[in-house]
């Protein structure tokens, strides 16, 4: 029953740091005990495969289980928190109470890993999603209470559709668990599967993401992608069930165009976060392209690279006051380039980054047409960072604190150690055609970026698409 | 019967949302969806039979029971809605006194200004 430790360790020290608030230092100790034991936990578990029943309930109990494909979701949620906190501790104004609320989501996450029955999805995922709008709120300026409005609106409508599919199959089969996911029709797989995509960061479904991102302190998108890796886990734990496996073509449209159209959309802007937003929806469409382990470890991946990259470049952005890269141009000093630059390198898949291994183990497991979209993603990724590649740096040095240094450092570590340990040479000359085809279109085509428009991105619009996803899943599933 | 209309509330709701541009009214048109869920888990629970799923002394074992798995899970389901709502109220609230409008629209359009 260890497996009940990982949510319930984390979300007492939560309390405790709340409780305990006022006390300088208590909540970041706390955070740090709470991950090591969350870590020791993990440790006993690596390997195993097991589910278990609370009480004697049989069908309509409460089941917890640890596999495989919970392993990379709870590491890269753990890595990404501890440099939140180092971060984050460099600022007064995140006190006890933030790292409270950082603890608590990290237990609800860690429920929802755990979880194997659909109820029980709904609510951990929903208290983890209240931690989220209250820590995206939580500078209190109106952009940032506007993105935790817009983000709260949409996810709740989606999780009304699933619910509704989760009721769908307890009506059929009696039960909750997911073990019943394979006796139920296809109607509460498409419902269900629906509900979840609003959040997954996919383009067209997910389109609150650039606001958060745009709006917030560097720290907090790295916490709201937790929970979009949350979502794109349980879309790569139900593709295994008997009512989702009709789903998988719909897998592969979606997650391809949503990499192609994503990489587009950050090609063609110029803000940082808005970069990084729109790549977010293109490596999301590679996760639910590959809907299997490889997906789980690009996720893993692509947490920590994009954790890197939006705390840099948010401290970078923070500095300056600005996120337009025609005016970081001279103005960048070299200790802010230097993880940057990691972090590119990792999300174009140059050889000895997480990036290179996880994407070529997505690349050869695709059907060949998906392939040819994802080749298209990746030389529109390394365009598009190419902009954060050759910037012109400034010569004056900068002085960073520790805690940052070390936040980039555990950061940079896991995308490296990642990279070399799975490192294969069979792969290097593809992607080196992708990186030199990506450059050198960058430097024919620079002078003609032009924003694209961003009407999918207001509030009714979002609700529109997101209906009109659910009646194309649903139109698919009749036809 | 139940279970049609739960769907037709949750339609309602959904139409609400898309159409209404003041905040407040987007507010109570999620509430009247996430009542429409409530009401469909009324209706999966009244599937197996109407009768309470309490028996003092067991007289009423004759009869067919209501399923009572469902309308307690849903009571956790009707709290975090509850909490949801209060939170996207305080949001809004929020919205109000900066901006001294809750018109979705004329929000959207000062933010893109300030960007």
């Amino acid at each position: 029953m260890e497996v009940l430790l990982l949510p319930i360790i984390p979300v007492t020290c939560g309390t405790l740091a709340v409780l305990l608030r006022r006390k300088r230092k208590l909540p970041l100790t706390l955070f740090f005990i709470s991950c090591a034991a969350t870590i020791v936990v993990i440790l006993t578990l690596i390997g195993q495969d097991k589910t278990y029943q609370i009480g004697q309930w049989g069908a309509v109990g409460v089941t917890v289980g640890f596999d495989e494909l919970n392993l990379p979701f709870m590491l890269s949620s753990m890595i990404v928190a501890a440099a939140v906190c180092l971060s984050a501790s460099t600022r007064a104004i995140y006190d006890g109470y933030f790292y409270g609320l950082v603890m608590m989501l990290l237990g609800g996450l860690n429920a929802v890993y755990i979880s194997r029955d659909l109820f029980n999805i709904y609510v951990t995922f929903e208290l983890a999603s209240i931690v989220v709008y209250i820590l995206i709120a939580y500078g209190k300026k109106g952009k940032q209470i506007w993105a935790a409005m817009k983000y709260a609106l949409l996810s709740t409508v989606g999780f009304s559709i699933f619910l509704i599919g989760a009721g769908l199959a307890y009506m059929e089969a009696g039960s909750f668990s997911f073990a019943a996911l394979d006796d139920v029709g296809d109607l509460a797989g498409a419902l269900i599967f629906a509900g979840l995509a609003v959040k997954s960061g996919l383009f067209f479904l997910s389109m609150w993401l650039p606001d958060v991102y745009n709006s917030t302190p560097a720290e907090i998108p790295l916490l709201s992608g937790m929970v979009i890796k949350a979502e794109d886990y349980l879309i790569l734990r139900f593709i295994s069930y008997g009512s989702f496996t009709w789903l998988a073509p719909m897998y592969l449209a979606i997650g391809t165009i949503s990499a192609v159209i994503g990489a587009v959309y950050a090609m063609s802007t110029q803000k940082s976060q808005r970069i990084l937003a729109y790549h977010t929806f293109s490596q999301i469409g590679f996760i639910v392209t590959a809907s299997d382990i490889h997906g789980a470890w690009h996720a893993f991946s692509h947490s920590i690279f994009k954790g890197l990259l939006l705390l840099s470049c948010g401290k970078v952005g923070e500095r300056l006051k600005t996120n337009d890269l025609s005016k970081w141009k001279g103005n960048i000093r070299l200790s802010e380039y230097i993880p940057i630059l990691v972090g590119s390198l990792a999300i174009i898949g140059f050889p000895l980054t997480s990036g290179y291994v996880t994407k070529g183990n997505i690349i050869d497991n695709v059907p060949f047409i998906a392939v040819v979209m994802l080749t298209i993603a990746s030389v529109a990724t390394v365009i598009s960072f190419c902009k954060l590649v050759f910037i012109p740096l400034s010569r004056r040095p900068l002085k960073l604190p520790l805690q940052l240094i070390m936040a980039y450092a555990i950061l940079a570590s896991g995308i490296l150690f990642h990279g070399v340990i799975k490192f294969d040479y069979y792969k290097v000359p593809e992607s080196a055609a992708v990186i030199g085809a990506g450059v050198l279109i960058y430097f024919l085509i620079r002078k003609h970026f032009r924003p694209l428009s961003r009407r999918f991105e207001l509030l009714d619009e979002s609700i529109i698409m997101f209906m009109v996803f659910v009646a194309v899943v649903l139109t698919v599933l009749i036809l | 019967m139940v279970i049609y209309i739960s769907f037709l509330a949750a339609a309602i709701g959904i139409y609400g949302m898309i159409v209404c541009r003041n905040m407040i009214r987007k507010v109570i048109s999620l509430g009247i969806l996430e009542t429409g869920t409530t009401m469909f888990f009324v209706g999966v629970s009244a599937a197996t039979g109407l009768t309470a799923p309490v028996v003092p002394g067991l007289d009423n074992l004759g009869s067919s029971f209501a399923d009572p798995v469902p309308q307690a899970l849903i009571i956790t389901g009707i709290v975090i809605n509850f909490s949801i709502l209060c939170l996207l109220l305080v949001f809004t609230i929020m919205l109000m006194n900066r901006y001294h409008t809750i018109d979705v629209n004329t929000i959207e359009k000062i933010l893109e200004k300030e960007e």
